[in-house]
This record gives C-alpha cells, sequence and structure tokens, in this order.
C-alpha cells in the first residue's frame, strides 16, 4: 500500500542565491527545489519522484520580494506565494490577468502556500504518471519514469504530460520574462520560449539552474485585457483550458491583439496565426469563428487530465468569445 | 538523517523541538506536541482537514516540512478558544449543528477564522471560496456556511 509518510531527505536552506547556485551546481539533479511544496511533497510521499536533497529556497530574502519601478516594471521573486501577488496593489491595479490568474490556482490554504516560480515550473500533469508507486508495479513505465510508452497518445513516441500551469498564459500575454540563476552568472528568458513541449523535460533549464524572479514590462496605457479559466469541479480540478487575452483597440479595429493559452497541451502557447489574422479586422461573428479555427488548430488540445480533447476545444471557443465580449468595448 | 532543533510558537507558546527532514508539521503538532484537534485527511494537500494557521494564513500542515516551519507563529484549534470560553465560531458551529463525524471542523473553524479576521463582511459566495479547499464529507455544507454567517453577524 502507499506509505504517506515522506522518505528519508536531507535538508539544505541557503541563505543568498550566491548559496543556491553552487548547491545546484554541486547537486543537479539529485536536488528538488522547495518553495511552496504544494505539489513537491504531495509528489514525494506517493513516491511519484524521489530525491535526495531538499532545497528550501523561502530563506532567501531576495525571492521572496515583489518590487515595481515605472521605468523596470514589476519584479516578483520566485519564491512570492500566490496570496501575496492576488493582494499585491500594483498587480490588481496594473496587471490584473495576473491577479486572476493566481487566484484561479487551486484553492485558499494552497495558494497560501504556492508560489509563482512554483507554478512556472510545475511539472507536467498525467493521468497515468500522476499515479502512486503501487498503481505502477502493475504497468511498464511510460516515457517520463524512463520506459518507452506514451499511455496518453496511443503509439506516441514521446511523453505527453499536460502542462497545466494556470498564471502562465497570464505572464505569457504580458510578456513575462524569467531571470535564471546558475553559478556565478544569470540569464533571462521569454516565459514563452521557456517550455519544451516534452513531459519528460519540460523546461528549458539546466539541471544547475534556478527560477529566481520574474520580470513584467511596465504596464502600458490602451490595452484591455482578460483572464477566463474552466474546469470541471471549480478548484479540486487541473484546468479544462485557461486562456489570457490582451487587446489594443476596439471592436472595428484591433490594433494590437495577445492571446495566450495554458491546460490544452504539452505546452502552454501563443496562439500566433490567430493574432496576424485578427491584427486589422473588425470583429464580426465570421472574423471570430475563424479566429477560434485558428487557435484550435494552433494548440491541438489533448485528451487527458480530467478532460477530452473535445471539450478542450469547446471550452477555448467559449472563453475566447466570452473575452472579445469583455474586451472590445 | 540529521535531526535538528527548530522552534515553534504554537498558539501562543513556545516550543523547541528536534525534528528530522521529513518530518511534517502536522506529525510534529500531533505526536510530540500532543495537539491530536489538527487531522490528517488524505496527508496529500487535497482535503484541508490539517489546515492550521500560519502567521494568521490558513495552510496545509501535512504537506509542510517541519524545519520549513522552524521560527513561524502557528494556530491550531485548540489555541483559539480563550480558556474555558469557546470562540464564537465554534458556539455558532454547535448551535448550527455544522458539526456532523467532525472530522473537517478544525480546519473548517480556523480558515472561517482567517476570513472573518480578513473580511469583515463577507458574502456567501466569499464564504464558500474560502472554505473550498476543506472537504467536508458528511456533505453538511449548508449548516457550515450558516454557522459562519451567524458568526459574521454577531461580529457586527
Amino acid at each position: 500500500m502507499n506509505n504517506m509518510r515522506l522518505p528519508n531527505l536531507i535538508y539544505l536552506e541557503p541563505k543568498t542565491i550566491e548559496e543556491l547556485t553552487e548547491i545546484k551546481k554541486e547537486l543537479g539533479s539529485q536536488c528538488a527545489i522547495l518553495a511552496g511544496g504544494t505539489d513537491l511533497i504531495p509528489m514525494l510521499k506517493r513516491r511519484n519522484i524521489s530525491t535526495k536533497y531538499l532545497v528550501n529556497i523561502k530563506r532567501i530574502q531576495d525571492l521572496t520580494e515583489i518590487s515595481y519601478e515605472g521605468e523596470k516594471g514589476l519584479r516578483i521573486g520566485a519564491a512570492v506565494t500566490l496570496r501575496n501577488i492576488i493582494d499585491h496593489s500594483v498587480v490588481s491595479e496594473s496587471y490584473s490577468i495576473l491577479g486572476q490568474a493566481a487566484r484561479s490556482v487551486a484553492f485558499n490554504q494552497l495558494r497560501n502556500m504556492g508560489t509563482l516560480g512554483g507554478n512556472i515550473c510545475l511539472d507536467s500533469k498525467c493521468t497515468f504518471y500522476n499515479q502512486s508507486e503501487f498503481w505502477w508495479k502493475s504497468r511498464l513505465d511510460c516515457f517520463k519514469r524512463g520506459g518507452n510508452v506514451c499511455y496518453v497518445v496511443k503509439g506516441g513516441k514521446q511523453c505527453f504530460g499536460l502542462s497545466a500551469a494556470d498564471t502562465v498564459s497570464a505572464l505569457i500575454a504580458l510578456e513575462a520574462e524569467l531571470i535564471i540563476a546558475g553559478l556565478g552568472q544569470q540569464r533571462r528568458i521569454l516565459v514563452e520560449t521557456f517550455y519544451t513541449g516534452d513531459g519528460r523535460k519540460p523546461h528549458q533549464m539546466g539541471e544547475d539552474e534556478v527560477v529566481t524572479a520574474v520580470l513584467i514590462p511596465p504596464a502600458v496605457k490602451g490595452w484591455k485585457e482578460g483572464f477566463l479559466k474552466k474546469s470541471y469541479r471549480g478548484t479540486i480540478d487541473f484546468a479544462i483550458a485557461s486562456l489570457s487575452l490582451r487587446l489594443k483597440g476596439s471592436a472595428e479595429a484591433i490594433e494590437n491583439i495577445r492571446i495566450a493559452l495554458n491546460g490544452v497541451s504539452t505546452m502552454p502557447i501563443r496562439a500566433k496565426q490567430a493574432e496576424i489574422f485578427l491584427i486589422g479586422k473588425r470583429i464580426s461573428d465570421k472574423t471570430l469563428n475563424e479566429a477560434i479555427r485558428v487557435i484550435v488548430e494552433e494548440t491541438s488540445p489533448l485528451s487527458l487530465v480530467g478532460s477530452s480533447a473535445f471539450m478542450r476545444r469547446k471550452m477555448i471557443e467559449v472563453m475566447f468569445t466570452d473575452l472579445i465580449e469583455s474586451v472590445k468595448h | 538523517m540529521e535531526k535538528r532543533l527548530i522552534k515553534l510558537w504554537v498558539n501562543g507558546e513556545p516550543h523547541e523541538i528536534g525534528v528530522k527532514p521529513n518530518d511534517t508539521l502536522l506529525e510534529v503538532l500531533r505526536d510530540k506536541i500532543g495537539l491530536i484537534g489538527t487531522k490528517e485527511g488524505c496527508g496529500a494537500g487535497e482535503c484541508g482537514a490539517c489546515t492550521v494557521l500560519m502567521e494568521g494564513k490558513p495552510v496545509l500542515s501535512c504537506i509542510t516540512l517541519a524545519m520549513d516551519a522552524d521560527g513561524s507563529n502557528i494556530m491550531t484549534i485548540e489555541g483559539i478558544s480563550t480558556g474555558e470560553e469557546l470562540d464564537p465560531l465554534q458556539k455558532s458551529f454547535i448551535q448550527h449543528g455544522a458539526v456532523q463525524c467532525g472530522f473537517c471542523t478544525a480546519g473548517m473553524i480556523l480558515t472561517a477564522k482567517e476570513l472573518l479576521n480578513s473580511l469583515k463582511n463577507p458574502s456567501i459566495d466569499q464564504i464558500k471560496d474560502a472554505i473550498c479547499g476543506n472537504l467536508c464529507r458528511c456533505t453538511g455544507y449548508t449548516k457550515i456556511i450558516e454557522a459562519i454567517c451567524a458568526a459574521r453577524d454577531d461580529a457586527k
């Protein structure tokens, strides 16, 4: 049966980013980063994953702070809790879709614990992979467990784990960047290009690297924005889909638009073809229908983690129509 | 595994406890401090039975490492009454028959307690939203919501 006690661990608590990157350099994939722990600890308890070392990053002050400067924009430390983002005045005034997206994650207690960095680096979710060790005794290992088969897509040649994090579509729509620290260096990468689409290793990140902060450009006037997420049972289930939209202009002529989705496929998707199609157009039933067709084609929704591809396509249609309606005036 | 001494303020009282890295806050509260009002339900952060207030905010003690909680203020269900006098929320739960098997009650009351502390006049929707991570498998939600509403109204 399942043993719900945590396995033996070595616990580390760096106080600075330098200490953290040194640990990461030395231990690489032997260590797991503990921020909110809301996903990691249950996975360790279920023996879904194993790790020798746990590295708590919440004692690094730099990682737990939010700051806003007019010229630089918003900087959110990777270990800032979702609750602190929701409650932050600058977020609710200038980056409302981020607040809404953070608000849509799980429930009260988990938002008090879970962090933005954790949501961004959330492991891919899968109806099969996330089963217990006991359950896996009766099956051959899938790709993510080091085997050679995918149970989600029959005959699939790669891992089709779902990219399920709710805040990511908002971050992509807001053109957010990540700061990733390695030993003695750091680099910046757009959230949009951070994901690989391979469930085995969903993030563009070296074994010796850690996400330390999120940067969002200064808020510009003239954009309207909206976020929606659908799931079967509000807080318990992962999303059928989440959709973020930012629009500049009016219903008569769309000057600019950004559309981002997550929770539908192996990676978050910015619907670039639909954006190109919509820029300069007037919003009508015809353009909307064509845009929806393009978005669904770009996202190619999967059937797993609580929703069929059919339902995902339907919900993308409903959410996109509702969001356009809410931002077009 | 290396044991370490951590310091916790539980219900206002300081405790110094030797813990192992794989001890959860829930295990420390129940097995080392003896406060068994906090329950273990699913053990995986899904049901809310193990909710305690950490620095005033509801968190799940079954997926919080004890070492991670080092230095923090914890409030459990044992800490919200004053002496023999129950908290108004506890009284309201009793009066409204909001306790059936009682397993979710401690977590439910602590979550509601924080809600009433942070919002003076929460709507029914806000109450439902706040407690949606606390599962009651007797499904006595109607009476639970009535009890929280009554405590809210009495506090005005």
